[in-house]
């Protein structure tokens, strides 16, 4: 399979940026998700073609890395934080507001593509706890009635 | 306590990630005095200065600059670690966020006193905002002259790198780090040998914190004797204090190092939240030990002080419980954090940690049996020093601590079958 033009160049600087072709699969699989979209096993196998590595290199690091999206992605991505302080300040009560209104589990996309719920280990945004990210937008100073706003503009169902 | 800001002298500058804002204040003052200096000079100066590493272990940057071999015929290299994932720690995501620049004058001062020519900045992913900012910043850099072949027309070249972490707790320790740049898993490496002789890709590397390195310009800028002047004699200068819990006003708060505990709980935080009593605080973020609210009553803030009362200032994320938190809830999640986060090289970590979350998961939920408390009190000192890096010992910290100082509670726990703070599960795992 072949990658569009821009993929292929943002790739090429990386390769000048790093000692090593192996260096380059981090920040190239960036590339290749916000220009191709999800990581498929075909585009895993093209990346390292393209990289000159061999595939278990790409394997590798994929199973390692929770960023990546290889099983594709819900429309809007909530990622919820469930660590120490988030959970002092009421993660709990957020995250089981946000099952009961989409009916799904964490790690689950809903049945109309639209809600991924992910639960969260520490974000780094503890003085605004409970915190979270859509897409890629920091959410803060969580609570039912703020979450439940949210949800109500992007349309959410009220319980499913 | 009379104190100048160090890290925050300019955060009330509005657009301050703008180049131009930095400069109309006493940015790049501190890349000019070390430019006018020889590179060992530098060195000299931010050994003087006690600089003491903010990332967690406290040691001082400088003597970690001069390990540095100085005649190599590899290349070397910089790393900046701004993977903060510890628990409760949000200081380097402000910092980058607001003030990028004086980490990349800081960058580019140790890449002239340490003759490095590539610096990578590793950055974790979910730190958009600080990516964006820092990207941005380094742009300006280039474009005016800062960075590049010829650094300030000194002759001295320079490029920095910004790598985006992809989700993992451990690279946040350096070895793992480091792997994680050349592309590998972020599995840690056995030490020795260290970065400084055998790093990213098996050359000379300074693996410096994000705080640490925009200490460096001020450092440069007014002097290491100044920088003395703040924190007491082993642990120099100010810090950030990243506070989170149950606070009335949580947040980053810069102190001198030896600021009493009660002085930033009070006078900055505005106490306990909602008026409750003090239970407990984890000093040092989620891999320290958890000391009790009688151990903190008149408890310092520096490296010295809290290691003296069995636990770690670290990166100065201040955890705070007040007196409805269930320590076993509280050590269960986070030692579900660190089963999640293990890398899995070696077996005391690997299975150490999930045993331990099992174990508190089932007393949590009211399965508890009576030899589980010996259950875990045998099994903690086989996951202690056993392993390559410390993410087991981190795990079995706040657990160990909690078991000795509120051993009642998790006895209750078992008694009583169930959390008596809390009846049922609030939400439902995968």
């Amino acid at each position: 399979m072949n990658f569009k033009i821009e993929t292929v160049e943002k790739i090429n600087v990386i390769k000048g940026q790093y000692a090593t072709a192996q260096g380059c699969i981090l920040p190239a699989l960036y590339v290749l998700e916000e220009h191709e979209g999800q990581v498929t096993p075909e585009r895993e196998k093209a990346l390292a073609h393209l990289l000159d590595v061999p595939t278990y290199q790409v394997a590798e690091a994929l199973s390692f890395y929770t960023m990546y999206n290889r099983h594709g992605r819900g429309k809007h991505h909530f990622q919820l934080c469930r660590n120490i302080s988030c959970y002092l300040r009421g993660s709990d009560e957020v995250i089981a507001l946000f099952q009961k209104r989409l009916g799904i589990l964490p790690g689950e996309v809903s049945a109309d593509g639209k809600y991924e719920l992910e639960l969260a280990e520490c974000l780094g945004n503890c003085d605004h706890a409970p915190a979270g990210i859509l897409g890629k937008e920091d959410i803060n100073d969580l609570n039912c009635d703020k979450l439940n706003a949210l949800l109500d503009k992007l349309g959410a169902p009220h319980g499913v | 306590m009379a104190f100048e800001k160090v890290l925050y002298r300019n955060l009330h500058l509005e657009r301050l990630y703008d180049m131009d804002v930095y400069l109309s204040s006493d940015g790049y003052h501190g890349l000019a005095a070390a430019l006018e200096r020889k590179p060992d000079e530098v060195i000299e100066e931010v050994k003087a200065s006690g600089l003491r590493g903010r990332g967690g272990a406290g040691f001082p940057t400088g003597v970690k600059w001069g390990f540095l071999p100085k005649v190599t015929d590899k290349p070397k290299y910089l790393c900046v670690n701004a993977d903060e994932g510890e628990p409760g720690t949000f200081k380097d995501r402000e910092l980058m966020e607001k003030d990028p620049h004086s980490l990349l004058e800081g960058m580019i001062i140790a890449g002239y006193a340490l003759g490095v020519h590539k610096a990578f900045l590793y950055i974790r992913g979910e730190y958009h905002l600080a990516i964006e900012r820092c990207q941005k910043a380094i742009d300006q850099l280039y474009a005016r002259g800062y960075l590049g072949s010829n650094v300030c027309g000194k002759g001295f070249a320079l490029d920095i790198i910004i790598h985006k972490g992809a989700g993992a707790y451990i690279c946040g320790e350096e070895t793992a780090l480091i792997n994680s740049i050349e592309g590998k898993r972020g599995e840690p490496r056995l030490k020795p040998p260290f970065p400084a002789t055998s790093g990213l890709w098996a050359c000379p590397t300074v693996v410096n914190n994000v705080e640490t390195l925009c200490a460096v310009p001020w450092i440069l800028a007014y002097g290491a004797k100044r920088y003395r002047e703040f924190g007491t004699e082993k642990s120099p200068g100010t810090k950030i204090f990243s506070v989170s819990g149950c606070v009335s006003k949580p947040g980053n708060y810069e102190l001198p190092l030896g600021t009493p505990f009660k002085v930033l709980l009070e006078d900055y935080c505005g106490g306990v939240w909602k008026g409750k009593k003090l239970k407990g605080v984890i000093p040092g973020g989620s891999s320290v030990p958890l000391l009790s609210a009688a151990e903190c009553e008149d408890l310092n803030l520096d490296y010295e002080s809290v290691q003296a009362r069995g636990s770690l200032l670290g990166c100065g994320a201040v955890i705070v419980y007040d007196e409805d938190v269930c320590v076993v809830e509280a050590s269960l999640r986070l030692a579900e954090f660190y089963a999640h986060e293990s890398c899995g090289q070696c077996a005391p970590c690997r299975e150490g940690t999930h045993w331990l979350a099992q174990i508190l998961e089932r007393i949590e939920h009211g399965q508890g049996r009576p030899e589980d408390l010996p259950a875990i009190e045998a099994l903690l000192p086989h996951m202690k020093g056993m392993t390559i890096c410390v993410l087991a010992d981190s795990a079995a910290a706040v657990v160990e601590s909690t078991l000795k100082k509120f051993r009642n509670e998790y006895e209750a726990h078992i008694k009583h079958k169930g959390c008596p703070h809390k009846k049922e599960k609030v939400f439902a795992y995968a």
